[in-house]
């Protein structure tokens, strides 16, 4: 994989910033690259090359015929890949640094969100009939829970002969 | 083409205000922890708006979680805890349906089961009745068998490789009862407390067992051809882009169905 000029300044900031993993990351990501356009979206591909055969939960032996019946030659797990070419390398990370550091900040922040909209259920459940006026939902931290002193769990448990 | 200055400079700021401003819980390195907890509160919210369950948050002991405190969502492995305030909080699932039996089930994050192998399998996001939660928080220890739901998250971008759904399945296989834990036992999941609890139905082969649960991986990424053809196969769903509009609500739309028909599993 060649990287572009733009690129390896991107990496280069975000190792200098402490985000080191996150630049291995995108680099795996670019060399790993995407599936080629005939390989994606695939999904329904044996579903099609199918003859239709009911397929009954209850009896193995349709599933494996179901399985001899896919008429593709192509190997379902074979999967054919291209590198970002350099002239997508800038427009992939910036994509990449959306999903990556954006999305998973707002996800956070809507979770914590939505915690405080079930606490406060449970405060109106709690006090049926004696709740006035209106409470504004306020967000619920949430946070790392640290591990307490636990011991083995496995010596608490009673003796099950794995199968 | 280099990149302009001005950009090289905003994104040495954003990446600075970034961190100074976020918990280490979002930052990239922390193993999407934000997703399990987005992923957790959103079907906890899809149950809540359903009027079929009432949802509550619990602390570690399974008393409610007072006004004012913290959810504390784990981030290390571990079976069920002996009961503690302070240990993991989860999200507790009240069946409200009149004329219909109380259910009491619980969401938890990263919760470990143990499998039939002896083997742990951390399982980002799993719902389990209470009554094989409870008797464990007595002492400690893990849940047995299937989860009603199981949800790998995953942050990567990338197309998911088949390896990764490979992991998700052995995951199940390993935890599904196709044989019988005890003699005359049929059941899907148990807790090998004193007495032995025991819920749910045993299935004949694993598919069946898979095909009455909701189990997916959740990905801010998409998947690859083997990926996507080795899941549906085993019913595990592809939740892929998870981030994107509408995304999310599939998850729940499948997580709200095995609610309905809980009875059945």
């Amino acid at each position: 994989m060649a990287a572009s000029e733009d690129l390896l300044e991107i990496v280069n900031i975000l190792n200098a910033e402490g985000f080191g993993a996150l630049a291995g990351e995108l680099l795996i990501e670019v060399n790993v690259g995407r599936e080629l356009s005939d390989d994606v979206g695939a999904d329904d591909v044996t579903e099609v090359a199918l003859t239709g055969k009911i397929v009954r939960l209850d009896d193995d032996r349709n599933v494996e015929q179901r399985f001899f019946d896919t008429t593709e030659g192509l190997d379902a797990s074979e999967v054919r890949r291209e590198p970002i070419p350099a002239s997508e390398q800038m427009r992939f990370a910036a994509e990449f640094l959306r999903m990556k550091l954006v999305d998973p900040v707002r996800a956070w922040a809507e979770a914590e969100k939505m915690a405080g909209d079930l606490t406060i259920e449970l405060t109106r459940f709690q006090q049926a009939g004696s709740v006035r006026g209106f409470r504004s939902p306020r967000p619920v931290r949430i946070e790392f829970a640290e591990r307490p002193e636990e011991g083995c769990l496995d010596c608490r448990e009673t003796p099950y002969q794995a199968r | 083409m280099a990149l302009p200055a001005h950009i090289a400079r905003d994104l040495r700021s954003a990446l600075r205000s970034f961190r100074a401003k976020n918990s280490p819980m979002t930052v990239p390195t922390s193993a999407g922890r934000a997703l399990e907890a987005w992923l957790m509160m959103s079907l906890a919210r899809a149950a809540q708006r359903s009027g079929r369950w009432s949802v509550t948050l619990r602390q570690g002991d399974g008393s409610q979680l007072p006004l004012g405190a913290t959810f504390n969502f784990p981030t290390y492995q571990s079976g069920i805890l002996p009961s503690n305030p302070t240990g993991p909080s989860f999200v507790q699932l009240d069946r409200a349906v009149p004329g219909v039996d109380t259910l009491a089930l619980e969401l938890h994050g990263s919760l470990q089961w143990k499998g039939r192998s002896g083997a742990t399998h951390e399982i980002d996001v799993s719902l389990l009745p209470q009554s094989i939660a409870q008797p464990l928080r007595a002492h400690g220890g893990h849940p047995r068998g299937l989860p009603i739901a199981g949800y790998e998250c995953k942050d990567k971008i990338g197309a998911a490789s088949t390896d990764e759904m490979r992991e998700t399945i052995a995951r199940l296989f390993d935890l599904a009862l196709v044989t019988r834990p005890y003699p005359g036992w049929d059941c899907r999941m148990f807790a090998a407390t004193s007495p032995h609890v025991r819920w749910g139905r045993r299935q004949s082969i694993y598919r069946a067992f898979f095909a009455t649960g909701a189990y997916g991986v959740v990905r801010a990424g998409g998947f690859s051809r083997g990926a996507r053809n080795l899941g549906r196969h085993y019913h595990v769903r592809r939740h892929e882009g998870i981030y994107g509009p509408g995304a999310i609500a599939a998850v729940e739309a499948r997580f709200l169905q095995v609610l309905d028909d809980v009875d059945n599993i």
